[in-house]
């Protein structure tokens, strides 16, 4: 019986960064598996492998979701954003330029976490309260502790947003 | 670790899943979220030969809430939905402060409330890696015979940590199942089965649709209060749902429910019972309390001591009571 289900295959359409993949994936290989093993997109991190640090984030539909804890194939027809694909013709999202800014960049293992996580904010609130942002980074763990400038990074990029506007160009929704 | 080999189906309707389980027999597990299930699957607790994911079927992840029919939420809702549908309606608002405590907001993003309700219950000796099971003999809830957490203990003491079972159970929630043989509406409280090793009663064959709150007219008023370690992403280690309906100060029903101290939600009948017909007073919070700590016996099987989640217990029934006092 065992070998019948490592034969459990199957072809799937994803569709990451505005880039169409088709790819053959083990029905038991997580999303994670396949952005980095198959297709090297290896800005989400592998890193606690069950939910618990959100180093391996992703946006899904314009939803922050774990990578770790999603079957690629339930992945399908869904507009998936990795950190690869928030940079636009060369220049870095609002986010991410005040990521570099505030130096809330120390190991970077969890920024593309971090990042995702704070565009997903920015998307259902533009203007979050410190309180907010720290409630939304609640599942992101950043080992190098470096978690107020991240904060300030997070409320530099509002700034940033408010002076000269969030546009969705840079996440696939 | 990567999970174990599986043949993974995604039916589109209830009847084409059923078709697929009369089939497989019984060596499928339904997903929804995923969110709990892949990491049981992980650790290799449980190794199932196909699985079976409820995320293509339309339609149940609708919610609803009207004057004539009450609340109907979807059992595929996932947990952020349902935190910002409830945030504003206040008689309801437990709902939102137990989904919105849940895990982290990814995992929200993924979760339903149908997992979230039907999770298997957790233990610190039970889900752990699979190197670690090497080592120590199998407990009870393994298929073993021994329990680690109480020392010749005949039986498992696996504690249920699900966050919206116990609000929903004070609020008096019906869950629909659907089954080939048609629907079944039963009170949420009474699938729990209160055995750790099989702490449900729903058989292979039924599929939890929905969750059901018949209207209601009096003045409601709703409280989840969770302790826990890290504030964010951590399971409960106790946690206290209350729901009170009054006639102007007199308490005309009152329903405690407690969660993370037991093997399914425990109900405070004897706390509800006092508290017909009489005023919030400090004198009658102080005794709900004490009975609620009478009524858990935790054992040390998860993160914190069984003699703190006990306190913290009593605590959190205190505060929730005063809190409903001060909105009097």
């Amino acid at each position: 019986m065992k070998d019948k289900r490592k034969k459990s295959k199957r072809i799937i359409h994803l569709h990451i960064n505005g880039m169409d993949y088709d790819v053959l994936v083990e029905h038991r290989e997580t999303l994670l598996e396949v952005l980095r093993g198959k297709l090297l997109l290896t800005g989400a991190k592998d890193a606690c492998n069950q939910g618990e640090c959100g180093a391996c984030t992703v946006l899904m539909d314009g939803r922050s979701v774990l990578a770790c804890l999603m079957l690629a194939i339930d992945a399908q027809g869904k507009d998936i954003t990795t950190i690869e694909g928030l940079a636009k013709n060369g220049r870095l999202s609002p986010v991410q330029e005040s990521f570099v800014e505030s130096g809330a960049i120390q190991c970077g293992f969890c920024s593309p976490g971090m990042i995702l996580t704070a565009t997903a904010l920015f998307m259902e609130k533009p203007q979050p309260s410190r309180d907010e942002i720290k409630k939304a980074i609640e599942g992101n763990i950043c080992r190098c502790t470096g978690y107020n400038k991240i904060i300030d990074a997070i409320e530099g990029a509002a700034e940033k947003i408010r002076s000269r506007g969030f546009s969705d160009d840079n996440v696939d929704r | 670790m990567r999970l174990p080999y599986f043949h993974y189906y995604s039916p589109k309707s209830l009847n084409s899943l059923f078709g697929i389980q009369e089939k497989v027999e019984g060596r499928a597990v339904i997903m929804a979220g995923g969110t709990e299930l892949l990491n049981r699957m992980r650790f290799r607790l449980i190794e199932p030969e196909y699985v079976i994911s409820l995320s293509n079927i339309k339609g149940l992840d609708r919610i609803s809430i009207s004057r004539d029919k009450g609340i109907e939420i979807g059992a595929t809702a996932k947990l952020t939905d349902i935190a910002c549908f409830f945030e504003a309606i206040k008689p309801y608002r437990a709902i939102y402060e137990s989904a919105y405590q849940v895990a982290s907001q990814q995992i929200r993003n993924m979760a339903t409330i149908g997992g979230n309700i039907l999770q298997d219950t957790r233990c610190m000796f039970y889900n752990r890696s699979r190197q670690w099971q090497g080592i120590v003999p199998p407990c009870h809830k393994r298929g073993g015979n021994t329990c680690h957490a109480v020392r010749n203990s005949r039986r498992c003491f696996a504690v249920y940590q699900g966050d919206m079972a116990p609000v929903l159970i004070s609020l008096k929630a019906i869950a629909v199942f659907h089954s080939p043989y048609g629907d079944q509406e039963i009170p949420l409280e009474d699938v729990f089965s209160g055995d750790s090793k099989k702490p449900f009663f729903v058989e292979d064959n039924r599929i939890l649709v929905s969750v059901r709150i018949n209207p209601s007219d009096d003045d409601l008023s709703s409280i989840y209060k969770k302790y826990r370690i890290r504030d964010g992403v951590d399971f409960p280690l106790a946690g206290v749902a209350l729901s009170l309906k009054r006639d102007r100060h007199i308490i005309s029903h009152l329903r405690l429910c407690l969660t993370g101290l037991a093997p399914r939600p425990i109900r405070v009948s004897d706390a509800e019972e006092i508290a017909q017909g009489e005023r919030l007073t400090g004198h009658l919070i102080e005794k709900i309390s004490e009975i609620a700590f009478n009524s858990v016996h935790p054992v040390d099987n998860l993160e914190e001591s069984a003699k703190r989640r006990r306190f913290m217990a009593q605590q959190m029934v205190y505060d929730v009571l005063e809190e409903a006092a001060r909105a009097l």
